[in-house]
């Protein structure tokens, strides 16, 4: 005999679902959690600074799926102990009385959500938007470059060059050691050795006496 | 018969993609992100304080590639620490920016809906920025073309800043706290100068032949800067010279007795065709990719972040985005500057335009 059918809701009935309902409990004793941490931070000594809060969240005008498309960095430090958890602060809906009026792209994001900027680009550019944020180069178009680290009291020969680079959170990366622009590096007896296209030097041409390590770019900072 | 529910992790994705991901935004001010800030320098033993309202795009923004932060030192906060040591008082730096915003969307939607900021009576300085989201799509149409080339995205692009920077102007005057001593425009560097060193696509009509972007894009950026400066002149603003602090290099590359930042300055009172000539042929060897700026010729600084096209910058950020901007306030960096130059002047894009910009303040307020 034939095991009876087993009887489930109708598709076009829904009704509660256990996992469902835990997992929403959790999300939101999570991001009350994350809240009150956030208001319980104080700021440093010397500095005070307070973001809006929304007032409401009201129903954004479209969902859709978007890819992302993070950049990849290379040779990042290891990343600082993050928050197990914290909220996606709410997005303003209310403007300024005194401000601009017209509407900018928080109005098109879901309420809970903190789409990276990578993702901004590539789903305005899914829509054919070229535009405003769709016309920028998405982060990571020219990372940072990796080098031999050139310490402060490293005396340079003449050809090269000592380069500063920064990160998108503003931290300062470690000088890297490049060629002067239309410099041509010569073997011992004089020969013309090819030099690399983005000036970088590598270890093989780095100057007598630099301590060869390379750098590494500082982890970005949580919330930046 | 019996429906099928989907199993959960079905249905958790489905919910997760809603959590997660952005709503498709093809509306018209659905490509910009309002990121305004007001940040005061507070000069310990004062409690005078003066407004610096800045009007203005990603730039003045401070965007950092973020969509919540940016950076708490753009330009204009720079220029307030300069003027926080200058005056001697607290400087309240109000920047009113949209990241993505075109010059029409500045002009209207920030300069003058928001008017306000610069006519209170603390105001001491305004100052504004616009046009690069103008070049920058007019760029990205012209490199998506194929066939013969069609030039006129990138003209309407100029005579569209023009207009609008003229207008920009004309309303600060007209409109700002008349007890304000400082009226600066900022003009624009080059993003990308060096990978717009590329063929075209498209086919020009005349020579039938691909054209190097950079030789279509230089000469009408140069327009644009030679306006917004020239405009400045007659209109009784001032000009912060980006493109010449940027490309330029700080000491003399090209033996001509010039240090190549000075001489690529543009020279008041000189004629479109003078600037445009010098700049974009008789010095364009001159001109380097800002992500090299060379301050001397064995140190060179990355003045742009990751994007290719937006400055670098350092003291931390704040939140403005897409959870509102911030209002804050913290000590000054640096409380008095060595012949009018903090030591990270010319470290940092934003520092440099920051300290561009001040090179225009007045000894009182």
């Amino acid at each position: 005999m034939d095991k009876p059918p087993r009887i489930t809701r109708q598709g076009d009935r829904w009704g509660p679902a256990i996992g469902f309902l835990a997992i929403a409990i959790a999300l939101v004793a999570g991001a009350l959690v994350g809240w009150w941490a956030s208001m319980t931070t104080s700021p440093s000594a010397s500095e005070t600074a307070s973001a809006p809060v929304a007032a409401e969240a009201a129903a954004p005008l479209q969902v859709a799926a978007a890819a992302a498309s993070g950049a990849a960095r290379v040779m990042l430090a290891s990343a600082p102990v993050a928050p197990a958890a914290s909220a996606v602060p709410a997005i303003p809906r209310h403007r300024d009385p005194n401000g601009d009026q017209t509407p900018d792209i928080a109005d098109y994001i879901n309420a809970g959500e903190k789409p990276t900027m990578n993702e901004v680009i590539a789903r305005l550019h899914d829509a054919g938007v070229h535009t405003g944020l769709g016309a920028f180069n998405p982060p990571g178009t020219k990372p940072p470059l990796i080098g031999l680290a050139v310490p402060e009291d490293f005396a340079l020969p003449p050809g090269y060059v000592r380069h500063y680079q920064a990160t998108d959170d503003g931290q300062r990366i470690e000088p890297i050691l490049m060629f002067a622009p239309g410099y041509q590096a010569t073997t011992p007896d004089g020969r013309p050795v090819a030099m690399p296209a983005d000036r970088v030097v590598p270890p093989e041409l780095a100057p007598p006496g630099l301590p060869i390590r390379r750098i590494v770019v500082p982890a970005p900072i949580p919330g930046s | 018969m019996t429906t099928r529910i989907p199993a959960l992790p079905d249905r958790l994705r489905v919910a997760l993609s809603a959590l997660v991901l952005l709503g498709a935004a093809a509306q018209a001010g659905a490509n910009t992100l309002t990121q305004n800030v007001s940040w005061t320098i507070d000069r310990p033993g004062t409690s005078t304080k003066y407004r610096l309202v800045a009007y203005g795009d990603s730039i003045y923004a401070g965007y950092n590639t973020s969509i919540t932060t940016a950076a708490k030192y753009s330009a204009p906060t720079v220029d307030a620490e300069y003027l926080s040591a200058l005056w001697g008082a607290d400087i309240e730096s109000v920047r009113r920016a949209k990241s993505g915003a075109v010059a029409s969307d500045v002009y209207t939607n920030k300069i003058v809906a928001e008017k306000s900021y610069m006519q209170d009576s603390s105001t001491r300085v305004v100052t504004f920025e616009m046009c690069g989201n103008d070049g920058l799509q007019a760029r990205t149409a012209f490199k998506g073309q194929g066939g013969t080339c069609d030039y006129s995205g990138m003209d309407n692009a100029v005579n569209t800043c023009k207009q609008y920077v003229a207008a920009a102007m004309d309303f600060i005057n007209a409109n700002a706290y008349a007890g304000v001593k400082v009226k600066v425009i900022s003009n624009l560097h080059y993003p990308g100068y060096a990978a717009d060193n590329v063929q075209s696509s498209c086919k020009d009509a005349t020579t039938q032949a691909t054209v190097n972007l950079q030789d279509i894009f230089l000469p009408r950026l140069a327009k644009m800067n030679y306006w917004m400066c020239e405009y400045a002149r007659e209109k009784g603003f001032t000009c912060a010279d980006n493109f010449a602090q940027f490309m330029g290099a700080d000491y003399d590359s090209n033996g001509d007795g010039i240090v190549d930042s000075v001489g690529l300055q543009w020279v008041p009172g000189e004629s479109e065709t003078s600037y445009v000539t010098r700049t974009t042929t008789t010095l364009r060897s001159t001109i380097r990719d800002a992500n090299t700026h060379f301050v001397s010729a064995s140190t060179s600084y990355d003045y742009l972040q990751s994007d290719d096209t937006h400055p670098t910058y350092t003291g931390g950020t704040v939140t403005a985005g897409l959870f509102g901007g911030t209002t804050g306030s913290g000590a000054p960096r640096y409380t008095s500057f060595t012949g009018g130059k903090s030591p990270i002047w010319n470290q940092y894009g934003h520092e440099r335009m920051g300290w561009n910009v001040s090179t225009s303040n007045t000894a009182a307020p």
